[in-house]
């Protein structure tokens, strides 16, 4: 071994939880060559040292009542949500279609959230464009129903979940939703697909409706074939599911509210706003 | 079984704000260590510190189950330290340099060679900002080159040669210093 590459290797040594396949080969140079060693004793003592010296002890009271005290101010932010809640319920308001992207809420193109960041219930659906109910159900518009009837109190986020061993087209319309939102059209494209299941489900030329679907809104046609063709692409949307699966879904849809699966799944549009209005009067 | 940075971290996410404060008590002084011997200025740390949890009260929902905790934490850290040199554009000054406290004020006490440990806190705060981050988080913070790696969105490889130019440098700093202080007596 060169003592350019004993000296290169000093770094990995110093390391405790080193795993140097080339240990034998950089201690027996160390023996032999005196600058070398020289140069690995210095540095490991100065190595050494650096792990001696401690820094002042820190309270942290002062740090940790201030936390407490902004961790009670967004409890009571919510107790006043909640308040809200109960008025908008109670006095049964209508509030205009669209009001909830006007009024604070936003569209996260990455993560795919509708709503409040603050929100008091957070509303996270696992999806399968290909899947049945979703579609039947029609859920995407039962949730912008929720969404105009609770501004400001629920946090929606939807995730991809293709069952892909038996809906064949499920993997193809999340990337086709994805390559949408590369254009800021996510969840344009994610209605349409549950809105046209009749044209691209369980169809061999799936592909190219969703082109036709793409330039029906606009898209960049080259842009969007380029984003659908990504593998990288489908490995997110893929590590998507997988992660789900790991935290035990293994259905769609399913709802998860404030990390909680709703159970039974609604079918109707009062059934699950009978399940949120429960959910906001006990928090 | 005491529940892992993890499992409360998701209990935050979730909502049960109150599991908050375990998290402070078990990671306040790795935190304040990590700012502290970037800066040696206590008050900017302590400060750092709150900034810290603060952001991660406030960003909680960016946690997600596959979230390691650590890593998480150190990324909110340093961009908190970024933002403030933003700000202020404070770098640790000659006097503050100067001001380092030695092992005979009290608590902040190192445990043997305590000269020659001064002189080599001294010596790490005359590195420049990468490399001396580098040395805090490897040395101190105990991280793993892969953790340090992935925090820097680097290879491992790289973060090992650094470690190394950051170590000879820190070396020959701490000769010339005490190659002065021998002179100067």
């Amino acid at each position: 071994m060169r003592c350019e590459e004993v000296r290169s290797l000093i770094a990995d040594y110093l390391d405790e939880d080193h795993e140097m396949k080339v240990e034998t080969e950089f201690r027996e140079h160390l023996q032999q060559c005196t600058e070398c060693r020289g140069e690995f004793e210095q540095l490991r003592k100065i190595w050494i040292e650096l792990g001696n010296c401690s820094v002042p002890v820190h309270e942290g009271a002062e740090t940790r009542a201030a936390l407490i005290a902004a961790v009670k101010w967004r409890s009571n932010m919510k107790a006043a949500l909640k308040a809200v809640a109960a008025i908008v319920i109670f006095a049964g308001l209508a509030v205009g279609a669209g009001t909830f992207l006007k009024s604070g809420s936003k569209t996260d193109t990455r993560s795919h959230i509708r709503g409040s960041d603050d929100a008091a219930v957070e509303l996270v659906e696992y999806g399968d464009y290909e899947c049945p109910p979703c579609y039947a159900h029609q859920y995407h518009v039962m949730i912008d129903r929720l969404l105009e009837k609770y501004p400001g109190l629920i946090r929606y986020e939807f995730r991809h979940f293709p069952i892909t061993t038996i809906h064949p087209n499920a993997l193809l319309a999340a990337k086709v939703a994805e390559a949408a939102g590369t254009q800021g059209k996510f969840w344009e494209m994610h209605k349409l697909l549950l809105s046209s299941h009749d044209r691209w489900a369980r169809n061999p030329q799936a592909r190219d409706v969703f082109l036709d679907l793409a330039k029906q809104i606009g898209l960049q046609p080259e842009s969007f074939k380029r984003s659908l063709d990504s593998p990288e692409l489908e490995q997110t949307i893929l590590n998507e599911a997988a992660r789900a699966r790991e935290a035990g879904i293994n259905a769609t849809p399913t709802f998860l509210v404030n990390g909680k699966k709703l159970e039974p799944t609604p079918a109707t549009f009062d059934e699950f706003d009978n399940q949120i209005r429960g959910l906001l009067h006990q928090r | 079984m005491e529940p892992t940075d993890q499992e409360l971290m998701l209990a935050v996410r979730n909502g049960d704000l109150e599991k908050f404060g375990s998290l402070f008590d078990r990671h306040h002084q790795s935190l304040f260590n990590y700012f502290y011997r970037l800066s040696a200025d206590a008050a900017s740390s302590e400060d750092l510190v709150q900034d810290v949890f603060l952001r991660m009260l406030k960003y909680r929902r960016s946690f997600r189950h596959d979230s390691q905790f650590r890593a998480w934490m150190y990324q909110i850290a340093r961009t908190a330290r970024i933002d403030r040199f933003k700000r202020r554009r404070e770098e640790p000054t000659s006097e503050q340099v100067s001001s380092l406290r030695s092992p005979q004020d009290g608590p902040d006490q190192c445990l043997e060679d305590a000269e020659q440990s001064v002189l080599l806190q001294k010596a790490l705060l005359q590195l420049s900002e990468d490399k001396r981050e580098i040395l805090i988080l490897a040395r101190f913070q105990q991280m793993k080159y892969s953790e340090i790696a992935s925090l820097m969105g680097v290879e491992t490889g790289a973060v090992k040669v650094r470690v190394h130019r950051a170590i000879v440098e820190l070396r020959d700093i701490a000769l010339s210093m005490a190659g002065e202080r021998t002179n100067a007596m």
